[in-house]
């Protein structure tokens, strides 16, 4: 008698779960691959909330093809093979057919080849390597960010503009950081600049100690340091640069290393505050803007950072070409991105052959002192600088 | 490029003490109990962060919270060997079956004081002063470390040539059958060991935690060239550990000095211990023991 009903319930329990599959998906599901851990965890946790903000406005506007949207969200580690296990977990197990992310360079040259073969479209809020236009698979990579080869331009005209002439780099040692500091070095030849880089450092983010590193700056004698880090690791360089008497020296940041969480070291955010005369990170525009920033503190309790704003995007663009594709199916979002119009948080959105934006908005900040924050200091507009690819 | 070789030379002792109060607990125990205990590492993380949780979330300041947390962490230390490695030697288990279980340790200890403390990275809140001595930089914190490692160094040196306990640990650990034929209660050797060598372990946590940050993998970030420090300086073997800590701390910065020169990236750096330890194990297994007495 036992056995039967034991037989019955594995029976059952075999049946349930084939029979649920069996269903047709009452949601439509968008992937989103964001590094909530690891060395960009803050700033990742943040861009989170604007990919939230967008599906519950998507949802709240009735939803795409009569469904609601809903985020399969998977944390990449700020490590290029987690990010990319994730993607092939998201494909291959959530059967996501679009997905917004990967947030690092990195993890998109791993992801590229592989959903191509999977024909799943990526919409990146932040992954800004230059490689990832050219290499095999870029016709399924969309990015709402802006290239480092621009991002280097901008970096590389304060540097003109402001008369430095001794240049030294501390940067990541991966795609991200030396293309930056190639992109810099590239705009200052084609400019004929009279300087010279007198030091560069690829360093790794595991280290924590890097004292000697600095100290071999400091002995080279610049008028100016770039640093592209991340956050966690961007603490420690400002703080141990601090230790080490650099805050003579201008320093430049990027938008690695732009946002509140910098501050959660005292010593590097002074130093911060003292030294860095300069960083550059993308911002929103226009009237989509004025509308999400809003939305984006009433429902967060905080003002939106670096990518909230490119996510935020990228999670509308995803829903976007869905609708227009008619259909759930990876190859018709492709090419329903490829002929994607809308105006989003970070000005209008239509991506070039290649994926990328043809246009986008530049804000050149610095850290200033701020007594009604938890730090006591916070990141302030200097400048704003459009762009455009026509130019 | 003129380079401040002081400074480097400076860097390196910080470096080699950070990895010599490291390095001691595990040389120790693993040449008493013989077998390598991957589960130090989380003994050099739980050491940050009660150093954290006292001197910065209580206020109560460093010297105190290096106090509690070597009696505390020593506690965890000792319990551990109690509970868990004593009980399966009992067993008759080999170097392989403790090593396996001091993995499995390891991640029970590190996974846990992410679920108590999370996975994002605290920072200490004293902001230490930095000043010119010369050629150097040094702040204050980098000359508590040193002066820490220096005190362990000389109080240990003493205590293992004067006093009975370290007469023992060193009669034990160079043949513990005839210790225990001399009348050596080896068990209880092992148990201070053990408690001192996860208390000094915790110390390195507090200097590592407060001179970068603390997080779960605090205690792992470094574990590999404290490994190189025990294998080079001979397993066991208390004046090889001290050589042995300041040669890699060395041979680290002065790489970065050379990895800049040759333009290569600085993540080199964690590979110059590896390579240092495969040298090691290749020449000379027995690392600078042979230029020391066993301690």
């Amino acid at each position: 008698m036992w056995k039967r009903v034991v037989m019955f319930l594995a029976l059952v329990a075999l049946v349930v779960p084939a029979v649920a599959c069996g269903e047709p998906a009452e949601t439509i599901k968008i992937g989103v691959l964001l590094d909530t851990s690891g060395d960009l965890g803050s700033m990742g946790t943040r861009i989170m909330q604007g990919a939230e903000l967008a599906a519950a406005e998507i949802n709240a506007a009735g939803g795409v093809l009569g469904k609601n949207v809903e985020l399969v969200e998977e944390d990449g580690q700020t490590d290029p093979q987690k990010g990319f296990d994730r993607v092939k977990k998201m494909v291959e197990v959530d059967g996501v057919q679009v997905i917004a992310g990967p947030m690092i360079t990195g993890a998109s040259l791993l992801a590229i080849p592989y959903v191509k073969t999977h024909q799943v479209p990526l919409i990146s809020p932040s992954a800004t390597g230059v490689p990832l236009s050219s290499i095999d698979g870029t016709e399924w990579f969309f990015r709402t960010c802006l290239r480092d080869d621009v991002q280097g331009q901008v970096l590389a005209d304060i540097i003109v503009d402001k008369g430095y002439t001794r240049f030294a780099a501390i940067v990541l040692d991966n795609t991200y950081g030396k293309g930056l500091e190639e992109a810099i070095m590239d705009r200052l030849e084609a400019v004929n600049w009279t300087g010279e880089q007198v030091a560069s450092i690829h360093y790794a983010g595991a280290t924590k100690d890097y004292r000697t590193e600095l100290q071999q700056i400091k002995d080279a004698d610049p008028d100016v340091i770039f640093c592209c880090s991340y956050c966690d690791d961007g603490i420690l360089i400002f703080k141990q640069a601090s230790q080490l008497g650099l805050d003579d020296i201008a320093w430049l940041g990027c938008d690695g290393n732009y946002g509140s969480g910098l501050f959660a070291d005292s010593t590097s955010a002074a130093f911060m505050e003292k030294a860095l005369v300069a960083g550059t990170r993308t911002v929103g525009s226009g009237s989509v803007y004025d509308s999400f920033a809003p939305a984006y503190n009433e429902a967060y309790g905080e003002d939106p950072e670096v990518y909230c704003d490119t996510m935020y995007d990228a999670v509308w663009a995803a829903a976007k070409a869905i609708a227009a594709a008619g259909t759930y199916d990876g190859e018709a979002i492709r090419v329903a991105l490829t002929e994607l119009e809308f105006d989003g948080a970070t000005g209008p959105i239509n991506f070039s052959e290649i994926g990328d934006r043809s246009s986008g908005t530049w804000e050149i900040w610095d850290v200033v002192k701020d007594a009604n924050t938890t730090s006591g200091y916070k990141d302030h507009t200097v400048e704003i600088v459009t762009w455009s690819a026509e130019e | 490029m003129d380079v401040n070789w002081a400074q480097v030379l400076f860097n390196s002792a910080i470096t080699g003490s950070l990895y010599l109060l490291g390095a001691v607990g595990l040389t120790l125990t693993y040449g008493l109990s013989s077998f390598p205990n991957f589960a130090h590492a989380e003994f050099i993380t739980l050491g940050a962060f009660l150093g954290y949780t006292i001197g910065t979330q209580l206020g109560l300041g460093l010297p105190i919270a290096l106090v509690v947390t070597f009696f505390a962490a020593g506690l965890v230390g000792l319990l551990c060997y109690r509970g868990i490695f004593q009980p399966l030697a009992k067993r008759g288990a080999t170097i392989i079956h403790l090593m396996v279980a001091s993995i499995a340790l390891s991640f029970i200890l590190r996974y846990s004081m992410g679920a108590i403390w999370s996975w994002k990275p605290y920072y200490f809140a004293s902001s230490w002063a930095a000043f010119d001595v010369g050629p150097l930089r040094v702040t204050d914190l980098w000359l508590w470390l040193i002066a820490v490692a220096v005190g362990l160094a000389i109080v240990m040196h003493l205590g293992l040539v004067k006093t009975r306990m370290g007469k023992a640990i060193r009669a034990t650990s160079s043949n513990p059958d005839l210790a225990l034929a001399a009348g050596i209660n080896i068990s209880k050797v092992i148990l201070v060991t053990w408690f001192v060598g996860a208390g000094l372990a915790a110390v390195a946590g507090i200097f590592r935690g407060a001179d970068t940050q603390v997080w779960p993998l605090t205690g792992w970030d470094i574990i590999l060239p404290i490994f190189a420090v025990t294998i080079l300086g001979g397993i066991g073997n208390f004046y090889g550990a001290i050589a042995a800590a300041f040669i890699i701390g060395l041979a680290e910065n002065f790489g970065v000095v050379g990895l800049m020169a040759l333009g290569l990236s600085t993540s080199y750096r964690l590979g110059i211990s590896f390579v240092i330890l495969i040298i090691t194990l290749i020449v000379k297994p027995q690392g600078l023991a042979m230029f020391f007495r066993r301690a």
